[in-house]
Protein backbone atom coordinates (compact mmCIF):
# COMPACT_ATOMS: atom_id res chain seq x y z
CA UNK A 1 0.00 0.00 0.00
CA UNK A 2 1.03 3.52 -0.53
CA UNK A 3 3.09 4.87 2.40
CA UNK A 4 1.68 7.89 2.62
CA UNK A 5 -1.71 6.33 2.42
CA UNK A 6 -1.14 3.74 5.41
CA UNK A 7 -0.04 6.63 7.18
CA UNK A 8 -3.50 8.23 7.48
CA UNK A 9 -5.47 4.81 7.89
CA UNK A 10 -2.57 3.84 10.62
CA UNK A 11 -3.57 7.16 12.63
CA UNK A 12 -7.44 6.09 12.23
CA UNK A 13 -7.27 2.62 13.07
CA UNK A 14 -5.02 3.34 16.55
CA UNK A 15 -7.65 5.87 17.73
CA UNK A 16 -10.70 3.19 16.88
CA UNK A 17 -9.06 1.12 18.74
CA UNK A 18 -8.96 3.55 21.92
CA UNK A 19 -12.70 5.01 20.84
CA UNK A 20 -14.51 2.59 22.88
CA UNK A 21 -12.42 2.58 26.47
CA UNK A 22 -8.87 3.57 26.81
CA UNK A 23 -6.50 0.90 25.74
CA UNK A 24 -2.28 0.57 25.92
CA UNK A 25 0.51 0.06 23.23
CA UNK A 26 0.47 -4.00 23.55
CA UNK A 27 -3.41 -4.38 23.36
CA UNK A 28 -3.59 -1.73 20.64
CA UNK A 29 -1.26 -3.88 18.68
CA UNK A 30 -3.17 -7.03 19.39
CA UNK A 31 -6.57 -5.19 18.54
CA UNK A 32 -5.01 -4.23 15.08
CA UNK A 33 -3.16 -7.31 14.46
CA UNK A 34 -5.88 -8.97 11.97
CA UNK A 35 -6.21 -5.98 9.92
CA UNK A 36 -2.94 -4.40 9.07
CA UNK A 37 0.28 -4.91 9.58
CA UNK A 38 1.89 -2.85 12.66
CA UNK A 39 5.09 -3.07 14.24
CA UNK A 40 6.30 -1.66 18.16
CA UNK A 41 8.23 1.23 16.56
CA UNK A 42 5.98 1.74 14.05
CA UNK A 43 3.30 2.57 16.13
CA UNK A 44 4.95 4.15 18.95
CA UNK A 45 5.96 7.65 16.34
CA UNK A 46 1.94 7.59 16.00
CA UNK A 47 1.21 7.90 19.37
CA UNK A 48 3.10 10.68 19.82
CA UNK A 49 1.91 12.20 17.06
CA UNK A 50 -1.48 12.30 17.79
CA UNK A 51 -0.25 12.92 21.69
CA UNK A 52 0.80 16.15 20.15
CA UNK A 53 -1.78 16.73 17.86
CA UNK A 54 -3.96 16.43 21.02
CA UNK A 55 -5.71 13.42 19.32
CA UNK A 56 -5.15 11.34 22.34
CA UNK A 57 -4.19 11.87 26.01
CA UNK A 58 -1.69 9.53 27.86
CA UNK A 59 -1.94 8.75 31.47
CA UNK A 60 0.61 6.60 33.37
CA UNK A 61 -1.29 3.36 35.60
CA UNK A 62 0.57 1.16 38.19
CA UNK A 63 -0.79 -2.06 36.74
CA UNK A 64 1.30 -5.42 38.77
CA UNK A 65 3.69 -2.89 39.89
CA UNK A 66 4.87 -1.51 37.14
CA UNK A 67 3.88 1.76 34.95
CA UNK A 68 1.72 1.14 32.40
CA UNK A 69 0.48 3.94 29.51
CA UNK A 70 -3.06 4.16 28.99
CA UNK A 71 -4.25 6.30 25.64
CA UNK A 72 -7.39 8.24 26.23
CA UNK A 73 -9.17 9.33 22.92
CA UNK A 74 -10.06 13.66 23.15
CA UNK A 75 -13.00 15.01 21.37
CA UNK A 76 -10.20 16.37 18.67
CA UNK A 77 -9.77 12.17 18.12
CA UNK A 78 -13.20 11.41 17.66
CA UNK A 79 -13.70 14.50 15.40
CA UNK A 80 -10.69 13.14 13.00
CA UNK A 81 -12.34 9.20 13.17
CA UNK A 82 -15.85 11.13 12.17
CA UNK A 83 -14.06 13.23 9.25
CA UNK A 84 -12.31 9.38 7.87
CA UNK A 85 -15.82 8.14 7.80
CA UNK A 86 -17.08 10.69 5.42
CA UNK A 87 -13.64 10.68 3.73
CA UNK A 88 -14.26 7.32 2.74
CA UNK A 89 -17.66 7.77 1.51
CA UNK A 90 -15.86 9.53 -1.61
CA UNK A 91 -13.28 7.24 -1.80
CA UNK A 92 -15.73 4.63 -2.46
CA UNK A 93 -17.82 6.41 -5.02
CA UNK A 94 -14.65 6.66 -6.90
CA UNK A 95 -14.09 2.88 -6.10
CA UNK A 96 -17.17 1.66 -7.60
CA UNK A 97 -16.28 3.85 -10.70
CA UNK A 98 -13.39 2.34 -11.10
CA UNK A 99 -14.74 -0.84 -10.29
CA UNK A 100 -17.35 -1.23 -12.71
CA UNK A 101 -15.24 1.08 -15.93
CA UNK A 102 -13.27 -2.05 -15.14
CA UNK A 103 -15.98 -5.08 -16.10
CA UNK A 104 -17.03 -2.75 -18.68
CA UNK A 105 -14.06 -3.11 -20.34
CA UNK A 106 -13.78 -6.79 -20.17
CA UNK A 107 -16.95 -7.40 -21.82
CA UNK A 108 -15.66 -5.96 -24.99
CA UNK B 1 18.59 -12.69 24.97
CA UNK B 2 16.74 -11.40 28.31
CA UNK B 3 14.77 -8.93 28.41
CA UNK B 4 17.40 -6.76 30.48
CA UNK B 5 20.08 -7.25 27.89
CA UNK B 6 17.60 -6.33 25.40
CA UNK B 7 17.11 -2.66 27.23
CA UNK B 8 20.57 -2.80 27.32
CA UNK B 9 21.25 -3.23 23.96
CA UNK B 10 18.82 -0.30 23.20
CA UNK B 11 19.87 1.72 25.86
CA UNK B 12 23.99 1.81 23.94
CA UNK B 13 22.29 2.40 20.96
CA UNK B 14 20.16 5.37 21.60
CA UNK B 15 23.25 6.87 23.33
CA UNK B 16 23.36 9.69 20.89
CA UNK B 17 19.58 10.62 21.21
CA UNK B 18 18.35 13.41 23.09
CA UNK B 19 18.18 11.77 26.53
CA UNK B 20 14.66 11.97 27.54
CA UNK B 21 13.65 10.93 24.32
CA UNK B 22 15.76 7.64 24.28
CA UNK B 23 14.51 7.67 27.71
CA UNK B 24 10.52 7.38 26.51
CA UNK B 25 11.56 4.32 23.77
CA UNK B 26 12.78 1.90 26.58
CA UNK B 27 10.08 2.95 28.56
CA UNK B 28 7.91 1.88 25.92
CA UNK B 29 9.89 -0.91 25.06
CA UNK B 30 10.17 -2.35 28.10
CA UNK B 31 6.52 -2.13 29.20
CA UNK B 32 5.51 -4.04 25.55
CA UNK B 33 8.16 -6.38 26.91
CA UNK B 34 6.24 -6.96 30.43
CA UNK B 35 3.05 -7.15 28.70
CA UNK B 36 3.94 -10.26 26.38
CA UNK B 37 5.61 -11.99 29.39
CA UNK B 38 2.59 -10.98 31.65
CA UNK B 39 0.79 -13.07 28.67
CA UNK B 40 2.41 -16.22 29.58
CA UNK B 41 5.74 -15.61 26.70
CA UNK B 42 9.05 -16.13 28.11
CA UNK B 43 11.73 -13.57 28.18
CA UNK B 44 13.13 -14.83 25.11
CA UNK B 45 9.83 -15.63 22.96
CA UNK B 46 9.01 -11.82 23.67
CA UNK B 47 12.37 -10.02 23.22
CA UNK B 48 11.85 -12.15 19.61
CA UNK B 49 8.58 -11.04 19.05
CA UNK B 50 9.91 -7.74 18.76
CA UNK B 51 12.62 -7.91 15.85
CA UNK B 52 16.03 -7.32 16.25
CA UNK B 53 17.81 -4.48 17.17
CA UNK B 54 19.02 -3.00 14.60
CA UNK B 55 16.10 -3.48 12.37
CA UNK B 56 14.56 -1.62 15.03
CA UNK B 57 17.27 1.15 15.55
CA UNK B 58 16.50 1.74 11.37
CA UNK B 59 12.89 2.21 11.79
CA UNK B 60 13.46 4.19 15.11
CA UNK B 61 15.86 6.30 12.57
CA UNK B 62 13.90 6.86 9.73
CA UNK B 63 11.10 8.00 12.47
CA UNK B 64 13.53 10.82 13.50
CA UNK B 65 14.58 13.91 11.79
CA UNK B 66 18.04 14.20 10.94
CA UNK B 67 18.31 17.39 11.90
CA UNK B 68 16.88 16.15 15.80
CA UNK B 69 19.71 13.33 15.38
CA UNK B 70 22.23 15.96 14.91
CA UNK B 71 21.34 18.74 17.22
CA UNK B 72 21.40 15.83 20.14
CA UNK B 73 24.58 14.37 19.11
CA UNK B 74 26.16 18.07 19.51
CA UNK B 75 24.40 18.48 22.68
CA UNK B 76 26.04 15.46 24.19
CA UNK B 77 29.38 16.79 23.43
CA UNK B 78 31.01 18.72 26.16
CA UNK B 79 33.79 20.94 24.88
CA UNK B 80 36.91 21.78 26.91
CA UNK B 81 38.84 24.82 26.47
CA UNK B 82 41.74 23.87 24.25
CA UNK B 83 39.26 22.35 21.56
CA UNK B 84 37.02 25.41 21.94
CA UNK B 85 40.49 27.37 21.58
CA UNK B 86 41.88 24.66 19.02
CA UNK B 87 38.06 25.30 16.94
CA UNK B 88 38.92 28.71 16.15
CA UNK B 89 42.69 28.53 15.19
CA UNK B 90 41.84 25.77 13.06
CA UNK B 91 39.08 27.83 11.18
CA UNK B 92 40.83 28.60 8.19
CA UNK B 93 41.89 25.44 8.00
CA UNK B 94 38.89 22.76 9.02
CA UNK B 95 36.18 25.62 6.97
CA UNK B 96 37.02 25.54 3.55
CA UNK B 97 37.67 21.56 4.28
CA UNK B 98 34.14 21.36 5.48
CA UNK B 99 33.05 23.49 2.09
CA UNK B 100 34.63 21.20 -0.45
CA UNK B 101 33.76 18.03 1.31
CA UNK B 102 30.37 19.62 1.23
CA UNK B 103 30.36 20.32 -2.54
CA UNK B 104 32.18 17.11 -3.52
CA UNK B 105 29.27 15.51 -1.97
CA UNK B 106 26.40 17.49 -3.88
CA UNK B 107 28.01 17.26 -7.03
CA UNK B 108 28.54 13.61 -6.76
CA UNK B 109 24.80 13.74 -6.82
CA UNK B 110 23.95 16.19 -8.69
CA UNK B 111 25.65 14.50 -11.45
CA UNK B 112 23.89 11.61 -10.75
CA UNK B 113 20.50 13.10 -11.08
CA UNK B 114 21.71 14.88 -14.46
CA UNK B 115 22.62 11.53 -15.80
CA UNK B 116 19.18 10.65 -15.47
CA UNK B 117 18.21 13.87 -16.62
CA UNK B 118 19.90 13.72 -19.87
CA UNK B 119 18.86 9.85 -20.69
CA UNK B 120 15.37 11.46 -20.51
CA UNK B 121 16.26 13.75 -22.46
CA UNK B 122 17.60 11.23 -25.16
CA UNK B 123 14.38 9.40 -24.94
CA UNK B 124 12.53 12.54 -25.55
CA UNK B 125 14.52 13.28 -28.73
CA UNK B 126 14.51 10.00 -29.52
CA UNK B 127 10.86 9.87 -29.74
CA UNK B 128 10.57 13.31 -31.42
CA UNK B 129 12.90 12.63 -34.40
CA UNK B 130 10.65 9.48 -34.97
CA UNK B 131 7.94 11.18 -34.86
CA UNK B 132 9.16 13.73 -37.68
CA UNK B 133 11.03 11.15 -39.36
CA UNK B 134 7.38 9.30 -39.99
CA UNK B 135 5.43 13.03 -40.49
CA UNK B 136 8.25 14.49 -43.07
CA UNK B 137 8.52 10.85 -44.53
CA UNK B 138 4.24 10.97 -45.18
CA UNK B 139 4.89 14.36 -46.45
CA UNK B 140 7.44 13.33 -48.76
CA UNK B 141 5.19 10.59 -50.20
CA UNK B 142 2.59 13.35 -50.92
CA UNK B 143 4.56 15.16 -52.89
CA UNK B 144 5.91 12.34 -54.73
CA UNK B 145 9.05 11.83 -53.46
CA UNK B 146 8.83 8.36 -52.44
CA UNK B 147 11.83 6.23 -52.31
CA UNK B 148 13.05 8.93 -49.70
CA UNK B 149 9.64 9.31 -48.05
CA UNK B 150 9.67 5.55 -47.20
CA UNK B 151 12.96 5.72 -46.23
CA UNK B 152 12.27 8.20 -43.74
CA UNK B 153 9.16 6.70 -42.80
CA UNK B 154 11.13 3.16 -41.97
CA UNK B 155 13.83 4.95 -39.80
CA UNK B 156 10.93 6.85 -37.94
CA UNK B 157 9.46 3.41 -37.13
CA UNK B 158 12.59 2.13 -36.01
CA UNK B 159 13.80 5.17 -33.57
CA UNK B 160 9.70 4.45 -32.45
CA UNK B 161 10.54 1.01 -31.58
CA UNK B 162 13.85 1.93 -30.09
CA UNK B 163 12.29 4.64 -27.50
CA UNK B 164 10.43 1.73 -26.18
CA UNK B 165 13.29 0.24 -25.08
CA UNK B 166 14.57 3.18 -24.02
CA UNK B 167 11.96 4.41 -22.03
CA UNK B 168 12.15 1.23 -19.68
CA UNK B 169 15.85 1.51 -18.94
CA UNK B 170 15.09 5.52 -18.13
CA UNK B 171 12.33 4.31 -15.64
CA UNK B 172 14.60 1.75 -13.98
CA UNK B 173 17.11 4.09 -14.14
CA UNK B 174 15.29 6.47 -12.07
CA UNK B 175 13.51 4.16 -9.70
CA UNK B 176 17.28 3.19 -8.99
CA UNK B 177 18.71 6.07 -7.93
CA UNK B 178 15.78 7.20 -5.69
CA UNK B 179 16.07 3.90 -4.18
CA UNK B 180 20.07 4.61 -3.51
CA UNK B 181 18.52 8.29 -2.38
CA UNK B 182 16.73 6.20 0.90
CA UNK B 183 19.84 4.15 1.36
CA UNK B 184 22.13 7.13 1.28
CA UNK B 185 20.03 8.99 3.59
CA UNK B 186 19.36 6.11 6.30
CA UNK B 187 23.13 5.46 6.28
CA UNK B 188 23.79 9.35 7.27
CA UNK B 189 21.65 9.02 9.96
CA UNK B 190 22.94 5.30 11.17
CA UNK B 191 26.56 7.42 11.03
CA UNK B 192 24.83 9.17 14.03
CA UNK B 193 24.75 6.18 16.39
CA UNK B 194 26.63 3.55 15.41
CA UNK B 195 29.82 5.62 15.99
CA UNK B 196 29.29 6.26 19.35
CA UNK B 197 27.51 3.05 20.02
CA UNK B 198 31.13 1.27 19.24
CA UNK B 199 33.30 3.12 21.85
Amino acid sequence: MDIQMKRGLLDVAVLAAIKNEDSYGYQIIKDLKPYMEISESTLYPILRRLEVGDLLTVRDTIHNGRVRKYYHITEKGLEKINAFKNEWQEIMLIYDFVIREESGNDKD
Amino acid sequence: MTKTEFLEKLKNQLSTFDESEAENWLKYYGEMLDDRIEEGQSEEEAVNSLGSIDAIIDEILQQTPITRLAKAKLNRKTLRGWEIALFIIGFPLWFPLLISAFAVVLSVYVSIWSVIISLWAAFASVVACGFSGIVVGIGFIITGKLSSGFALIGAGLTLSGFSIFLFFGCKAASYGIIWLTKKIVLSIKNSFIKKEAAK
